[in-house]
């Protein structure tokens, strides 16, 4: 049998081919050689950026979350000791749970740090975003406001207003507080509510998110994924044989 | 220097491109005139400018690849080229607030690998079958879209401007969409003239 060939094909079709044969090559080449990490507010997601100003009891500077991270750190590498963890809360200084929470948030900020003979594990860097819920009755934020939250000092009126913000429960923090009171972090972030809990792994992953965990709090957070983590990693470095 | 630091591995991808401008420019003649006895398309203006943007098309394909490489490399928490310079592309592809098509919510780098795709489809298509009768459509379809990549190079460029930060890969990618807007013009200008099916 005589095979026909068609002289006058199209080109068009072969060169797509090879062109789409091309497109999958590269494709395949960057897949293979990298594994992609989505940004987002999910478990396992890449935390987005925050950059802006932060009040640290001083004054306003310059904040950027990434300089917290250690892209080198992994569970596996066995280095948790030396890379800091980072929790982040969202709240409104105007919002009533976010002012009765401030005592256990300011508390854990002072407990999860290797200068407490009592906490075992790595530090933990605790930060706060401080938005202003517009829309809602006696949610005014400021600058001023924040400020006097974070180191309780009157004059303020926080709790929709009805509260001075010296009157919140637990000590003066000494955490960085950032402006968000353009929301513009809050938004970029997804939050629903406040106040609203994160906790990052010291490479920028999102380990825990409140509110994918209702009832469980920041500090029990910490001791289920870093403290159970770090115990199971001391353990393990100590009787590397293992056995029951 | 690193052998293969992000400036070196840019340098060797933008060769063909380099090359390619060389011979779409009006030089070309005078430069590929040594070569033409090896490649004889080069001694017609036409196997020049076929040759010339597929040279270029390829530079945008590869600088376009490794821009989506970055990107992901980024979000894997390495750095690939971060500098507290003014130059910068880490900053650039990775910065969510500008690394996406508005509205769209698609990378940029696979919108760049997808338009140079498209690019290469159109010029080996010509390239196998110079003569056939859709080569002129094929002309006018390049030249259409790369001159709307212009639209994207502007706000890509004010992206920079806003972040005060520049990638050096990204500005490869658009130098190159700007060569072929001239390269598709010139073919253009020349299949229209008639002379382009003159052996």
């Amino acid at each position: 049998m005589k095979i026909k060939y068609d002289d006058n094909g199209d080109a068009r079709m072969d060169t797509a081919l090879t062109a789409i044969a091309i497109f999958i090559g590269a494709i395949m080449i960057i897949s293979l050689t990298t594994s992609p990490i989505v940004t987002g507010t999910k478990e396992g997601d890449r935390a987005p950026n925050i950059t802006g100003k932060a009040y640290n009891g001083s004054g306003w500077q310059d904040f950027d979350l990434q300089t917290y991270y250690d892209y080198d750190w992994s569970l596996e590498n066995n280095n948790t000791t030396g890379s800091q963890w980072v929790m982040i809360e969202f709240l409104d200084t105007d919002c009533g749970y976010c002012f009765n929470a401030a005592e256990e948030y300011q508390g854990l900020s002072q407990y999860f740090t290797p200068l407490n003979p009592n906490w075992e594990g790595p530090h933990v860097s605790f930060i706060a975003s401080a938005a202003e819920l517009t829309g809602l009755k006696g949610h005014d934020s400021s600058r001023e406001e924040i400020m006097a939250f974070r180191d309780k000092t009157e004059g303020q009126m926080c709790n929709s207003s009805n509260q001075d913000c010296a009157t919140r429960g637990g000590q003066a923090y000494l955490i960085p507080f950032i402006d968000d009171l353009d929301k513009s972090h809050m938004d970029k972030w997804g939050i629903g509510g406040t106040p609203s809990y994160f906790l990052i792994q010291p490479d920028g992953i999102i380990a825990w998110a409140s509110p994918d965990h209702v009832g469980e709090t920041p500090g029990d957070a910490i001791y289920r994924i870093i403290f159970k983590e770090y115990i199971e990693e001391l353990h393990s470095q100590n009787n590397p044989q293992g056995g029951e | 220097m690193e052998l293969f630091d992000e400036n070196t591995i840019l340098a060797v991808m933008v060769i063909p491109m380099a090359l390619g401008f060389l011979l779409i420019s009006p030089m070309g003649e005078s430069l590929s005139a040594s070569m033409s006895d090896k490649f004889p398309s080069l001694k017609t203006l036409r196997g020049r400018l076929l040759l010339g943007t597929l040279l270029i098309t390829t530079s945008g394909f590869l600088v376009s690849s490794m821009t989506l490489w970055i990107s992901n490399t980024i979000s894997e928490g390495a750095g690939f080229c971060a500098a507290d310079s003014l130059f910068s592309c880490d900053d650039v592809i990775g910065n969510d607030d500008y690394n996406k098509v508005p509205m769209l919510g698609i990378s940029w780098s696979w919108v760049g690998i997808v338009v140079y795709t498209f690019f290469l489809w159109v010029l080996l298509s010509i390239y196998k079958e110079p003569d056939a009768h859709w080569v002129g459509s094929n002309i006018k379809l390049g030249l259409m879209v790369s001159a709307a990549g212009i639209f994207a190079i502007i706000w890509l460029i004010y992206a920079e401007y806003q972040m005060v930060k520049i990638c050096k890969f990204c500005t490869a990618v658009h130098m190159s969409n700007i060569l072929l807007i001239y390269g598709f013009w010139q073919m253009s200008k020349f299949y229209d003239s008639g002379d382009w099916h003159k052996k």
